[in-house]
């Protein structure tokens, strides 16, 4: 019996999805987030405390609080549906894990977006010792070590939190943010600056790009059947 | 007409006789019905009405979720097939247990005939061998005999395992068949369990559900008379055996009606009911069965007061809370005050008074926030120093040392500050002695001006050398600046004024454990601050400042950015001339005390203007009590002024002097109103200047006062002795712990019974302004950037080594800004502390476990694997020794020689177990995964045994050597004081102290 409901739920689920997707052609959202504003000099992460670190680069390395383009174009902003969608619904979560990598003592990504019960896995190619440590404060905050042996581990999320850090206490310089949502709608850009968010349902909304030093920004958007939206950002400081 | 034979007439008697016994009757009608009638009974209907409403709803809803729930209805369904299946083919059960009652029989019979025939057969044969022997005749027809008999107890032996195995069969399906429909009807019982409970209720209670019989009794047992077996409406009582009260020359047990009316009170349903109904709140500490307070035990008025056997609104002495609720009262419940009842129940604000009655020994009382926050306020304010208060003998006077005063302060300063030191700094906690509302007359004004130039001069006059030692270099207010916000100062000083809005709360006491050094660079200057900063003992031996072992460099350098808080407008307040008529007006004042008139006359002629001050100076000083909160030359000896207040609550209402001044003439309202204004009750009297009330004024505000109204009204004689906190030794270490605790405010930045850390919000600051971090990350990581979290400390460290540490501290933690100061205890003080943290953790002190740390040649060499980089790589981040880790301090853990001293073994294996259990937040990682313990180890050491990995890692620990950690650190002096006074140190003999 709780097979069927189980079923019958994830059929309701994939019906309201379908239904919202294609009945409805449902919309994008992109556009693109610049910067625009004095470029700070970042001093060079020294990475002399870890000699394995060290040996992993060969040219400086900086760190990755402001990311830009060529054309000044931001990356590791997060772009996300904050207000507007239907309460309730419930969206499949991806097969596919989320990656963290640690790579050369630097996280990869250096902004993440999960969902909710989505399993993220964190590895460790450095041969050297990390450590997880997930500052979250509504899921339980966790602090793994992830010595040599140790390459491959995984983590899930059981509640929605937005954009807590995850960091290293052995190397300090490393330090990455995530963020646990309970809807598909968000988008991490790269060094194009560009973001889609995609199918997202007929509907007013207001979205917002999150970065972690320059902060918060909000739009609202009206997507209509199959429309395409155009939404920009520009940070400054 | 016949005379009358007697001279009453019959006739009329009769009447009369007739009329009497009517009325007497109707009397006793009316008695009765009066007797009948009581107003308790009125609220148990109203009750009962929404009893059974609520009940009602309760089995509905249940009922609805139960048909709601799918899994119930499958079960229901299921069980009715199995029922109907049942009656089909189980259910000629008669018939079946007719035939099983059958067989039964027949299988006796056959089992009792079995038996006879093995006897005979053994009978016959022993005839067959007997006569096989002795009597060759008879041997065949004894043979023939028992060959027949043998064969027939095999025939019957088959019989026998036939009807057994018939029988069987019979049963057992009769047994199976029940079996399926039993395990379902126990299935059916769980889920609906809560839904048949609610309905027994309500067919207890409920008329519509009650047969008739019992609806009928249900009216008849309340009727009158009748009423005296079993009621349902009678008056519900809880008597407490080992809690007296006094009536008059006889003790007896405390006996509270409350619950009488107050019928909701321990059941959550009725949270949102009216009162007298609603339920009590946090029924997990009062009132529950598993509360520390249950309702049997404690019963009512020994917390709220009021007369428990009273069971009327007015017979109980209910207290209103407010003069509204006063008048609402007086309309609904025609309410007055009981007179004639010594402790009438306390308004429902200053319940928590109560608590004390039994928690006095306690520092902080577990949800008594406002009770706390008055013992706080009164403990801050120096209540204790002028009256006398038993729970804070022997508690350090707040205000600072005054017999070096020349050497810190000028007199002007001191002048102004006498004269209003809120103008200084708002949130001060020297009260205000002059200009309140009875001397604000000119003459009076006048007369408080020559007073407080009489006291500054006493003050000066008798001050004593202190040596300041200029620093030996410039210092930087900007690095200054940065020190003050990371060494820890801020635990306990603030450099800006609190918010006037603020809120005043055990945090905000916390932050503010010194004074707030704004516009401090006005007040004393930077050399002396530099001189106080290094040594603050040497200027006030009392003081409970600590020494931060700061450099001259960090010294020098903290004073000048505090010698740049100014409070420029302070000093421009103007002082007026001193003037000698007044002052002579004064001393003549004091000197008529114990002289004549003329005597007076003639001492003053004699006196020139500087001794007249003196004099007057030190008359002063006695009069207003100014010696009980600061040290102050030629007073050692002084007793306290005020009243004592150990029993204040009980003070009545009439021993209170409350004047011309119009409130409520109840003890609360005027504590209220004299801690609003302590010289109101002066209003309207005629009072030479002298005789004038002197309480100064603290400037409360409403919060403060109401806490400490409470407290007050706490402090009482009659305690309930049976239910006072256990003085055993263990509830006694913690309290003197606790009071230990508080005098030198650990909790200002350690975390401490799950509470403290207040200095957090000023660390996050710190890495927000000088280490460059987002807001958000500053939240983040403030926990592992702050003085640490003292859970289980009892259980981590060893007490031996903690004793040395709180002496002189190590440093444990390299990342640390803020540091452990040194308080320079006397090894008593440390004791206390030591069997505090003992106590907490339900430790054996000053025992400690011996555990066997010895490894085998093969279990060494797993450790040392383990701890290697191929595996654990521990010293990444921890020191070992004086071998530092690479990179930068903030990212070290503590020094593994020290664990060997430090910490105690069992610890450990909980600690490298699960850290983040022992202490959420922590950088050490979780090496073995807690929700897959078993196989997060490395699989090949020790053959994946997690438990003997972690057992042989904690023993390699326990083997690292024992270095002095750090030798060569450079940002940690050694402390000054600890080198030059090394005949001072205490004794360092934890086991000494203890008795």
């Amino acid at each position: 019996m709780k097979n069927i409901r189980t079923g019958l739920m994830s059929l309701t689920t994939g019906i309201v999805l379908a239904v919202s997707t294609y009945a409805f052609a449902a919309g994008n959202i992109s556009g693109v987030i610049t910067y625009n504003g004095e470029v700070p000099n970042f001093r060079e992460i020294k990475m002399d405390a870890d000699p394995i670190c060290l040996s992993k680069h060969t040219e400086a390395v900086f760190p990755q609080t402001l990311r830009l383009g060529p054309e000044k174009t931001m990356a590791d902003v997060f772009v996300h549906i904050t207000k507007g969608l239907p309460q309730g619904v419930k969206y499949p979560v991806p097969a596919e894990p989320a990656v963290i990598n640690q790579q050369g003592c630097m996280y990869d990504p250096h902004v993440l977006g999960v969902m909710v019960g989505q399993t993220v896995k964190i590895l460790n190619p450095d041969g050297t010792l990390h450590n997880v440590h997930a500052l979250s404060k509504i899921n339980p905050e966790f602090n793994l070590a992830m010595p040599k042996f140790r390459e491959e581990m995984t983590q899930t999320f059981s509640k929605a939190e937005f954009m807590f850090p995850i960091k290293c206490d052995v190397h300090p310089w490393m330090a990455a943010w995530i963020s646990v949502m309970d809807h598909p709608f968000f988008a991490v850009t790269q060094e194009d600056g560009g973001f889609v968010l995609r199918d997202v349902p007929p509907g007013e909304y207001e979205i917002e790009a999150w970065h972690e030093k320059l902060g918060q920004q909000k739009a609202t958007v009206s997507v209509k059947d199959g429309s395409s939206n155009q939404v920009n950002f520009t940070y400054s400081r | 007409m016949e005379p009358q034979e007697r001279h009453y007439n019959i006739d009329k008697l009769n009447v009369l006789f007739a009329v009497s016994s009517l009325g007497l009757l109707a009397v006793l009608g009316w008695m009765v019905a009066d007797d009948y009638s009581r107003s308790w009974k009125d609220v148990q209907k109203k009750f009962r009405t929404l009893e059974i409403e609520k009940t009602r709803v309760k089995f509905d809803t249940t009922e609805n979720l139960l048909e709601q729930t799918p899994e119930y209805q499958e079960l229901v369904a299921e069980l009715e097939q199995a029922r109907s299946e049942y009656a089909a083919n189980c259910a000629p059960k008669e018939s079946v247990k007719a035939e099983v009652k059958n067989l039964t029989a027949q299988n006796g019979l056959l089992v009792q005939e079995q038996k006879f025939i093995s006897a005979k057969l053994d009978a016959s044969r022993y005839l067959y061998e007997n006569a096989l022997k002795n009597n060759a005749r008879d041997a065949d027809s004894r043979r023939a005999e028992f060959n027949a008999l043998s064969q027939k107890l095999d025939e019957l032996d088959l019989a026998v395992a036939q009807s057994n195995q018939a029988l069987d069969e019979k049963t057992k399906g009769v047994e199976v068949c029940g079996a399926r429909l039993k395990e379902l009807e126990r299935q059916e019982h769980n889920f609906s369990n809560k839904a048949q409970i609610l309905h027994r209720k309500l067919v207890n209670i409920d008329p519509d559900k009650m047969s008739f019989t019992s609806r009928i009794a249900d009216m008849v047992r309340d009727l009158p008379i009748l009423d005296l077996a079993n009621p349902k409406y009678k008056i519900n009582q809880i008597v407490l055996k080992d809690i007296t009260e006094d009536v008059n020359f006889m003790t007896v047990p405390k006996v509270d009606r409350c619950i009488t009316c107050h019928l909701g009170i321990d059941n959550p349903d009725f949270e949102h009911a009216d009162q007298p109904f609603t339920t009590h709140p946090d029924l997990n500490n009062f009132l529950g069965r598993e509360s520390p307070h249950p309702m049997e035990e404690f019963g009512c008025s020994v917390c709220h007061g009021g007369r428990g056997r009273g069971t009327d609104f007015n017979s109980a002495a209910h207290t209103p809370s407010s003069p509204e609720q006063a008048k609402a009262w007086e309309e609904k419940y025609h309410w007055h005050q009981l007179h004639h009842w010594e402790k009438p129940m306390l308004p429902i604000q200053y319940t928590e008074a109560s608590c004390f009655k039994c928690h006095s020994g306690q520092t902080e009382v577990k949800k008594a926030d406002k009770l706390n926050l008055g013992l706080h306020v009164i403990e801050k304010a120096g209540c204790y120093n002028c009256h006398e208060i038993e729970k804070f003998k022997g508690w350090p006077k707040p205000g600072p040392d005054l017999t070096k005063v020349a050497s810190k302060i000028s007199k002007n300063w001191a002048y102004r500050w006498i004269s209003d030191p809120h103008g200084f700094r708002l949130d001060t906690w020297m009260p205000s002695f002059f200009f309140q509302s009875n001397t604000s007359d000119p003459q009076s004004r006048a007369r408080n001006e020559q007073e407080i130039h009489a006291i500054a001069e006493y003050l000066f006059k008798k001050s004593q050398e202190y040596d300041k030692s200029a620093p030996p270099m410039a210092g930087d207010p900007v690095r200054g600046e940065e020190l003050v916000a990371s060494v820890g100062c801020l635990a306990c000083h603030q450099t800006s004024p609190l918010a006037a809005s603020q809120m005043v709360t055990a945090d905000s006491l916390r932050r503010e454990h010194g004074p707030n050094l704004t516009g401090v660079g006005t007040k004393i200057s930077e050399k002396w601050i530099y001189n106080w900063l290094k040594d603050p003992k040497r200027y006030h031996p009392a003081t409970r400042m600590p020494n931060l072992r700061l450099i001259d460099q960090e010294a020098a350098d903290i004073a000048a950015f505090l010698g740049t808080l100014k409070n420029e407008d302070f000093n421009a307040t103007p002082i007026p001339d001193v003037s000698e008529t007044v002052m002579d007006e004064i001393v003549f004042n004091f000197l008529a005390k114990s002289k004549t008139n003329a005597q007076a006359e003639e001492a003053l002629g004699a006196m020139n203007l500087e001794e007249k001050l003196l004099f007057a100076g030190e008359k002063l000083i006695r009069h207003y009590g100014c010696f009980s909160c600061h040290d102050i030359s030629g007073f050692e000896s002084d007793k306290p002024i005020g009243t004592a207040m150990t029993e204040e609550g009980d003070k009545s209402t009439h021993r209170l002097d409350f004047g011309f001044v119009n409130i409520e003439h109840m003890n609360y309202a005027w504590f209220t109103q004299k801690l609003k204004d302590p010289r109101i009750f002066d209003q309207g009297r005629v009072k030479a200047h002298d005789e004038k009330l002197r309480m100064p004024n603290f400037h409360f505000t409403d919060e403060e006062i109401e806490a400490v109204v409470t407290a007050l009204l706490g402090f009482v004689r009659d305690v309930p002795e049976a239910k006072v906190v256990p003085r055993d030794a263990r509830n006694i270490d913690i309290e003197s712990g606790q009071k230990l605790v508080r005098q030198m405010n650990c909790k200002g930045c350690h975390i401490l019974e799950g509470e403290g850390g207040s200095i957090r919000p000023s660390v996050a600051e710190w890495l927000i302004k000088y280490d460059n971090r987002s807001d958000t990350e500053a939240q983040a990581i403030v926990n592992s950037f702050s003085p640490p979290n003292l859970v289980g400390e009892g259980k981590k460290v060893q007490a031996q080594w903690l004793f040395e540490f709180i002496h002189a501290p190590e440093t444990i933690r390299p990342w640390l800004k803020v540091r452990m100061p040194t308080y320079n205890f006397a090894s008593e003080q440390l004791n206390i502390l030591l069997k505090y943290f003992s106590a907490l953790d339900g430790q054996d002190f000053p025992f400690e476990e011996k555990v066997d740390v010895s490894l085998t040649e093969q279990e060494y060499k797993a450790a040392q694997a383990l701890f290697s980089p191929e595996y654990f790589d521990c010293v990444k981040c921890h020191i070992v020794g004086n071998k530092l880790p690479d990179g930068s301090p903030e990212n070290w853990a503590p020094n593994f020689a020290l664990a060997k001293r430090r910490l105690k073994p069992d610890w450990i294996v909980e600690w490298i177990k699960n850290p983040q259990n022992l202490l959420p937040g922590t950088k050490m990682p979780n090496y073995f995964d807690p929700q897959a313990f078993e196989a997060s180890g490395p699989d090949d050491i020790l053959n994946g045994d997690e438990h003997e990995q972690i057992r042989v890692l904690r023993n390699f620990l326990l083997t690292l050597s024992e270095q002095p950690p750090l030798a060569e650190r450079n940002a940690e002096p050694q402390p000054a004081a600890a080198s030059s006074s090394a005949e001072e140190n205490p004794q360092l003999t934890p086991i000494e102290g203890l008795n």
